[in-house]
């Protein structure tokens, strides 16, 4: 279990390997992000894009089983209060390979309920070539080890 | 469609309701997000939540839906490059009839792509009661309808 002392900054961590298919893109984009390029395989062709690419959202959300699976299933996470920016800066096709690469930027008690930390988290999101496809800030509070309360 | 042209810095419109099941919630956390409160009420009884809630990212998505579908006509998109400051404030339970008071802030023309524009909005996510549930500032690369 992993508490808010044990995230090192500078601390770097590659982890994940999720295959991107056109059947899940297409299903999450007709139920959320219904624009053609993300939902229909002919119109993306002549799209900017130049074929199917996966909605912004469902990179996150890929993104977040990636960290689920990795880190929070075996962390005293007490949830995320929001995401600073999210940049997504390559297109995602079917059939590409999503990891993460995670770093610690910063970490603080909070004040107002000091059995608890935030950390700072930036997150990259790469595709099979190394490519970052999206770019994360985000903040994450953790149980601190030694507070009231927490499994020894 | 609604182009680059059509959206005017201060227009606000409130698009929905939408919302999402139990059995919708936990579809979608089995895939992106399988943390115990948002799998089921047994599992979200001893946390903030209390009883099963969704997903962040399922409350995001939701948003994204009524932001591309709750229009009159449809967005004449061509994706975006990021939002920021997203902040989710309050839990999204089964059943909330979420709306999205989506208000545009910024525009301006592509210097590089003169097809387009980027046009700023910002948007809450209220549910039933009135609360803002979520919210964040994004940009969406618009089609102008004359480009020059």
């Amino acid at each position: 279990m992993r508490y808010w002392e044990d995230f090192e900054l500078g601390t770097v961590e590659s982890y994940g390997a999720y295959e991107v298919t056109e059947a899940e893109i297409i299903e999450f984009a007709t139920a959320y992000d219904p624009l053609p390029f993300h939902v229909d395989p002919e119109a993306a062709k002549d799209s900017p894009y130049g074929a199917l690419t996966a909605p912004g959202l469902l990179t996150c959300s890929i993104f977040m089983r990636l960290l689920v699976d990795h880190l929070l299933l075996d962390a005293a996470s007490m949830g995320s209060p929001g995401v600073d920016s999210v940049r997504w800066l390559k297109p995602v096709y079917a059939g590409d390979t999503l990891s993460v690469r995670q770093e610690a930027l910063s970490k603080r008690v909070l004040e107002s309920r000091p059995e608890m930390g935030l950390i700072k988290n930036r997150f990259e999101v790469l595709n099979q070539h190394g490519e970052p496809v999206c770019d994360i800030a985000s903040n994450g509070l953790f149980r601190r080890r030694d507070s009231e309360g927490a499994p020894a | 469609m609604i182009h680059y042209e059509d959206l005017n810095i201060g227009d606000s419109v409130d698009l929905g309701p939408t919302s999402a099941s139990a059995d919708e919630m936990v579809a979608f956390a089995s895939r992106y997000d399988p943390q115990p409160f948002h799998l089921s009420d047994a599992g979200a009884a001893n946390t903030y939540f209390g009883t099963l809630a969704a997903s962040g990212w399922h409350t995001a998505a939701l948003t994204m839906r009524l932001m591309m579908t709750g229009r009159d006509e449809p967005l004449a998109s061509l994706g975006s490059p990021g939002f920021e400051n997203l902040r989710w404030r309050r839990p999204v339970y089964p059943d909330d009839a979420l709306t999205a008071r989506v208000t545009v802030a910024d525009k301006r023309l592509s210097k590089s792509r003169p097809e387009m524009g980027l046009v700023q909005f910002e948007v809450e996510t209220r549910n039933q009661d009135e609360v803002v549930v979520m919210s964040f500032v994004s940009t969406s690369m618009m089609a102008r309808r004359e480009p020059d």
